[in-house]
């Protein structure tokens, strides 16, 4: 059903042009929408109008007009006036608000749509034959963005990707649950991954700024068929997931620049923990304390160089060299060695993803 | 308008890396606050606390006197504005402002109220009815701002707004930006990557890089009075020149080798660095390009600073022009009237003012 914040934006718009009163009420004289206070007082009389074949009719200075939705009444217009000019502004307000409500269950329907086709609910046939009824290309390049909201039913959050993106009829919004937000987006000829990123900032930035929500954004891989935008869906949340686990500072991610994270995520748990065991036998590298951890990243994040880890970390050369020499002693792995490095990297990953899939357990 | 406190505050992400240290800040009711410094150094982390959009790790924030780590970024009372922004594009720009404030719930005539407030404020009246579309240049700027304004915010955190501005138009936007502040009288907090810009619009500058609070000060005082060298390399343009020395007691008063030349240091550097017995140690010694001079004015006024140099590269910048020198292995970069006639090759005696030379420690590069 429309909403009622439509029915009110709509009749204050017609209000603003024709200088005539609006109010719109249900079969059951409640009011929906009103621009004038005292609608209320109208609800026996609407009743009676319900009940009575015409199809409008003036009661106490104002034109009743009843609104159909297939052969079904859906809803009561009060126009207030009595002459010829209300009269027909009023039809052309009926008018307006059933084809609200046929706009409405079209979006609808390509709303379960797109729902059913992310979630692979579709035949093949159907898909095409679907589409084709539904006037959506099927040929052309798209994109699915997901957005995760802190809370759950974020009102905010939808309604600005929603004016963000909806009005571009070729993009799509819509939600599978109560904390993900999913964006289907047509992608530009010429439309990189890095217009892509910047797409993602914008949604964030918008999001951080008008609904003041704190919120993640995740993005599949481009595909170019419409029965392939499942797959960009679950790369979607599959890059949401892995940036939880590797990525945690990270607001948006790729599924495309995951990298070794996406191939650690897909590890079955027994084999972690045999790598694991293997390579530190039995202790967990993430017991380090908060000097060794920073030590370790910060050497991580300068390319295993020496002279400018210690720089960074205000630390002499010989103070990193004696950190990194008591790690060896203790894990076996010299991280100046590039294989000994790289085995540590995928160890604290793989722990890292242990720990996350743990929880989840929980 | 409010004024802030973070007291102790830090951020560590679940991969240990830390994201901010211990950083503790008061910030006067309606002040402009800039958080400057390299990329990557916190800055935004930081501002995203304060808006409740990152949790805190450690510490505490509170703004006009509320501790607000638990609240939600909608209960801060803050705005916010980021770098990337759009314009609803269906909405006019009326639409546009009121959008946010719809979705709080406020009253039409309230709504109506704040919008036409902040219009007139950006001076933006004429385009409400104009659809956001066929809005441009600053002006999308302007509406973009309008947004967060009309919130009417106790505190403005704005994320590097600027960053994707080309020149001209950067330089408009800071105009009306200062301009703006002035008649808000809000409490503004600033990030920005761009040391000049940190610069034109701050009352305040607080410099962050890894975390960390390197200083705190006006414009003046980090510029003048840097903490260490890296606050010092960051502010200017050229940068400071930056050499190694060494220091040598003779009758009571440092002296200073540096690059196969003898030179004092001020009074107040000599008694500091005698004091602090850098007698016969390395130091690192920085000098402005605009405090080393050619003229032959100062050349009489430093005679015990004097340099001979060989011109190597000259920038015309307008009337002023930068004129890098060689000086045995190093390089000095120095600012030089457009007029001078100096073609690169050319022997020149260089004088630098003793008050104007800043020194750091070698090992923790902080100000001595």
């Amino acid at each position: 059903m429309i909403s009622n914040q439509i029915l009110q934006t709509t009749i204050e718009g017609l209000k603003g042009i024709t200088r005539i009163d609006f109010c719109i009420c249900d079969t059951e004289g409640k009011v929906l929408a009103s621009t004038f206070s005292e609608a209320e007082e109208y609800e026996n009389s609407i009743l009676a109008f319900v009940d009575s074949p015409a199809d409008s009719q003036v009661i106490q200075g104002y034109q009743f007009f009843k609104v159909f939705d297939e052969n079904q009444l859906e809803y009561i217009l009060l126009a207030k006036g009595s002459n010829e000019d209300v009269y027909m502004v009023g039809k052309m307000v009926v008018f307006q608000i059933q084809n609200l409500l046929v706009a409405y269950k079209e979006r609808f329907d390509k709303d379960n749509f797109i729902k059913n086709l992310l979630l692979d609910n579709l035949l093949l046939v159907d898909i095409y034959n679907r589409a084709k009824k539904l006037h959506i290309e099927t040929n052309v390049k798209r994109v699915v963005f997901i957005i995760e909201t802190k809370h759950e039913k974020d009102g905010s959050a939808l309604e600005t990707v929603r004016s963000m993106f909806a009005t571009k009829t070729k993009d799509f919004v819509t939600a599978v649950d109560e904390k993900n937000i999913i964006l289907v987006k047509e992608v530009k000829p010429g439309e990189t991954y890095a217009d892509l990123e910047k797409t993602a900032n914008i949604i964030l930035d918008m999001l951080n700024t008008e609904a003041m929500s704190k919120v993640h954004v995740a993005f599949g891989t481009i595909v170019n068929e419409i029965k392939e935008v499942s797959r960009s869906y679950k790369e979607a949340k599959m890059a949401l997931d892995v940036g939880k686990i590797f990525y945690s500072g990270k607001n948006v991610v790729a599924y495309s620049n995951l990298g070794i994270g996406r191939l650690i995520y897909q590890l079955p748990l027994p084999l972690c923990r045999m790598f694991i065991k293997e390579i530190f036998d039995g202790k967990s590298p993430d017991e380090f304390d908060e000097e060794t951890l920073t030590t370790i990243n910060k050497f991580f994040e300068n390319s295993l160089n020496v002279s400018e880890t210690s720089r960074q970390l205000y630390i002499h050369r010989n103070t990193l060299v004696y950190r990194l020499d008591k790690l060896q002693k203790s894990t076996g792995l010299d991280l100046r060695v590039f294989e000994d490095a790289i085995t540590f990297k995928i160890a604290l990953m793989v722990v890292k993803y242990m720990k996350y899939m743990e929880n989840m357990d929980y | 308008m409010a004024g802030l406190l973070l007291k102790n505050v830090a951020k560590f992400y679940p991969n240990g890396v830390v994201g901010i240290k211990d950083f503790s800040l008061e910030i006067a009711d309606g002040e402009f606050l800039v958080l400057a410094g390299p990329m990557g150094g916190g800055k935004s982390t930081l501002l995203r606390m304060i808006g409740g959009l990152e949790d805190v790790s450690k510490g505490d924030i509170y703004i006009g006197g509320v501790r607000v780590n638990d609240l939600e970024p909608r209960d801060r009372d803050v705005a916010m504005i980021f770098r990337n922004y759009i314009l609803y594009p269906q909405m006019t720009v009326y639409e546009n402002l009121a959008f946010g404030l719809k979705l709080t719930g406020c009253g039409r005539e309230d709504l109506h109220q704040r919008v036409m407030d902040t219009a007139k404020l950006l001076e933006i009246e004429d385009l409400l009815n104009v659809p956001s579309e066929k809005v441009e240049g600053i002006d999308r700027y302007k509406v973009a701002v309008g947004r967060a304004l009309v919130r009417r915010p106790k505190v403005l955190l704005m994320d590097d707004p600027m960053r994707w501005l080309d020149g001209e138009m950067k330089r408009k936007m800071r105009e009306g930006l200062a301009g703006l502040y002035r008649r808000l009288g809000v409490t503004v907090i600033y990030v920005t990557e761009d040391a000049a810009e940190a610069m034109a619009l701050g009352t305040r500058l607080a410099v962050i890089r890894d975390g960390i609070l390197e200083q705190a000060g006006t414009p003046q005082e980090v510029y003048e009075k840097p903490l260490n060298r890296f606050v010092a390399e960051y502010f200017g343009d050229p940068a400071i020149n930056i050499l190694d020395a060494s220091v040598e007691e003779e009758n009571g008063r440092a002296k200073l080798q540096v690059a196969g030349c003898t030179g004092v240091f001020s009074q107040e550097n000599s008694r500091r660095l005698l004091a602090a017995g850098y007698d016969g140690r390395e130091i690192t010694i920085g000098v402005r390009p605009e405090d080393i001079h050619m003229e032959s004015e100062w050349v009489e006024r430093c005679s015990d600073n004097l340099v001979e140099a060989c011109a190597d590269a000259y920038e015309a910048s307008g009337d002023q022009a930068f004129m890098t020198f060689r000086v045995g292995e190093n390089r000095l970069k120095a600012q030089v009237p457009a007029d001078a006639g100096i073609r690169p090759g050319d022997g020149v005696t260089l004088a630098v003012d003793p008050s104007k030379v800043y020194i750091f420690d070698k090992d923790t590069q902080k100000a001595i």
